[in-house]
């Protein structure tokens, strides 16, 4: 039996700007953006009968709603028609490289350009690794002082590099959460613009502390004293980049930051060696539990939209252990149990019997 | 006889006449392939001329040597992906195999795909081909990549939004 032919996508050409279309008619961002949360919530599960209703009103507000949404069910739907036999899921999620591709890649590499986030090998673990001047481990908290004054405190799994150039104090922030407290050196050095960069683009320190913390394809900034600039990496040209002042805090990605909101204790509490729980589900708090400690932390789907809140002190040099402490008081709080396959190897589950 | 007044300089045309042949040189001493040097400074000017900063460039060289670098990276992304494809194609079985027409369209649209969710971070790219590609719930999607559903959630809703960036041709 023949795979039905697949249907032909396109983008605008290479290297020009693009601009959101629906339909092949640009549209404003903001409706697009409005089209891509319904019908991700869509997507996750169907509606209830409330957003079903909600969803409609905003579908039928306006001719580009309706066309954004179409466009979004065309495009998604013309994807599967690529996967016959597995075929454009394996070429996508990038099979090993042939010796042939390998050599392609060399070429390119050769023009001297620097290659587009998650194309090459630049973001994988073991790059950051060997790459890293100062990291911390599972459950550390520890305090450093850069060349120029700066103090960086790291805190769980955290790891920087340093790049020092005679035009600005730059450091990246390979992976984790980081205070900084900069430093202001008398003479030329002292002259020069602090930027803290991750894979999520830049933050540029007009004085003096705050925190920056990297997971998932987002990096979250909090402003304790002074200001800051946030810049996404692909931002479109000509984005302003936001200001944060003392008190606020932001999230962004590469294409965009949010507005700024007011920052709370849980962007800061880690640096004094608590963990904030404010209503949140339990899979999250868990992924962020997960990073004090090594190993496997799983949860069970059934429980793992139950929400709670609470305070949990962490130390700064066993903080696996208080970890493991905090998970196996998790059944006082919740309906679950803790069973320990093995020291590395936790699963949260409904409880069983009374 | 009166003089007529020189015309005023076209910026595009003193950008070719002044660098073309240099940015051809260039590239030649790159990727080692005339031809390819050949493709890759024409459609730099295609792309300059196209996006009317002609006239506003300050520094010529380095400006069209980025260009070109950007249309660089993205020639060879399609070629790995082409190559990525044709391998991947030996090891369908034969009732699967598509026809010469439905392969050209299918590596054009791969392509396509390809370049919009490069502005993902790999996660939220790898949630988008294992929720649309391989039909993944949100919640084995969640198992898989190791991270909770609001993660999940999150990062398709930033694929959808790079959808915008795609057109059916």
């Amino acid at each position: 039996m023949r795979s039905r032919t697949p249907a032909p996508l396109s983008t605008s050409a290479p290297g020009t700007e693009a601009l959101p279309r629906a339909g092949g008619v640009a549209i404003d961002a903001a409706v697009a953006e409005a089209a891509a949360d319904w019908f991700t919530r869509w997507h996750a599960g169907g509606f209830t009968t409330a957003e079903q209703a909600r969803w409609r009103r905003w579908h039928d507000a306006h001719a580009d709603h309706a066309r954004a949404w179409q466009h979004l069910q065309s495009i998604t739907g013309a994807l599967p028609g690529l996967n016959a036999g597995g075929l454009g899921y394996r070429v996508l999620h990038g099979a090993p490289a042939s010796a042939a591709r390998r050599r392609l890649l060399g070429v390119a590499a050769g023009v001297g350009a620097a290659v587009g986030a998650g194309w090459m090998a630049a973001r994988t673990p073991q790059w950051q690794q060997i790459a890293a001047d100062y990291r911390s481990g599972p459950g550390e908290r520890r305090q450093f002082q850069l060349p120029d004054g700066t103090v960086l405190l790291l805190g769980t799994r955290s790891a920087v590099a340093l790049h020092f150039t005679a035009t600005e104090r730059r450091v990246r922030l390979l992976q984790g959460q980081a205070l900084f407290t900069t430093g202001h050196p008398q003479g030329a050095l002292g002259a020069l613009p602090f930027v803290v960069e991750t894979a999520e683009g830049h933050v540029r320190a007009l004085g003096t502390r705050f925190t920056v913390h990297q997971h998932d394809g987002l990096t979250q900034v909090a402003v304790l004293e002074g200001a800051v600039e946030v810049h996404a990496a692909d931002a479109p040209p000509g984005t302003l980049p936001l200001r944060l002042d003392a008190g606020q805090a932001t999230s962004f990605e590469r294409m965009r930051a949010l507005p700024p909101s007011a920052a709370g204790e849980r962007e800061v509490a880690w640096s004094r060696g608590q963990l904030w729980v404010d209503n949140q589900r339990l899979d999250d708090f868990l992924a962020e539990l997960g990073r004090y400690r090594s190993g496997w932390l799983r949860v069970d789907p059934a429980v793992a939209g139950l929400r709670f809140s609470g305070v949990f002190p962490v130390g700064a040099v066993d903080g696996q252990a208080d970890a493991d402490a905090i998970l196996s008081m998790l059944p006082n709080s919740l309906p679950v149990q803790v069973r320990w396959r093995t020291r590395w190897w936790v699963v949260v589950e409904a409880a069983t019997g009374r | 006889m009166t003089a007529s007044p020189s015309p005023p300089a076209d910026p595009v045309r003193t950008l070719y006449v002044e660098h073309h042949s240099w940015l051809q040189t260039w590239l030649r001493g790159k990727l080692g392939n005339t031809f390819e040097a050949a493709d890759i400074a024409h459609d730099t000017f295609v792309n300059v001329i196209s996006s009317g900063m002609a006239a506003r460039i300050e520094q010529p060289r380095p400006f069209l040597a980025t260009v070109a670098k950007r249309l660089v990276i993205g020639h060879y992304r399609r070629r790995v992906l082409e190559r990525a494809y044709l391998d991947a194609l030996a090891l369908l079985p034969e009732d699967l195999a598509p026809s010469p027409e439905e392969r050209v369209i299918a590596i054009e649209s791969l392509q396509a795909v390809d370049q919009v969710l490069d502005a993902l971070a790999p996660k939220a790219r790898e949630a988008f081909l294992l929720a649309h590609l391989e039909g993944l719930s949100y919640a084995a999607i969640a198992e898989r990549l190791g991270v909770s559903m609001t993660s999940v959630k999150r990062y398709l809703m930033q694929a959808h939004r790079q959808c915008f960036l795609l057109a059916l041709a």
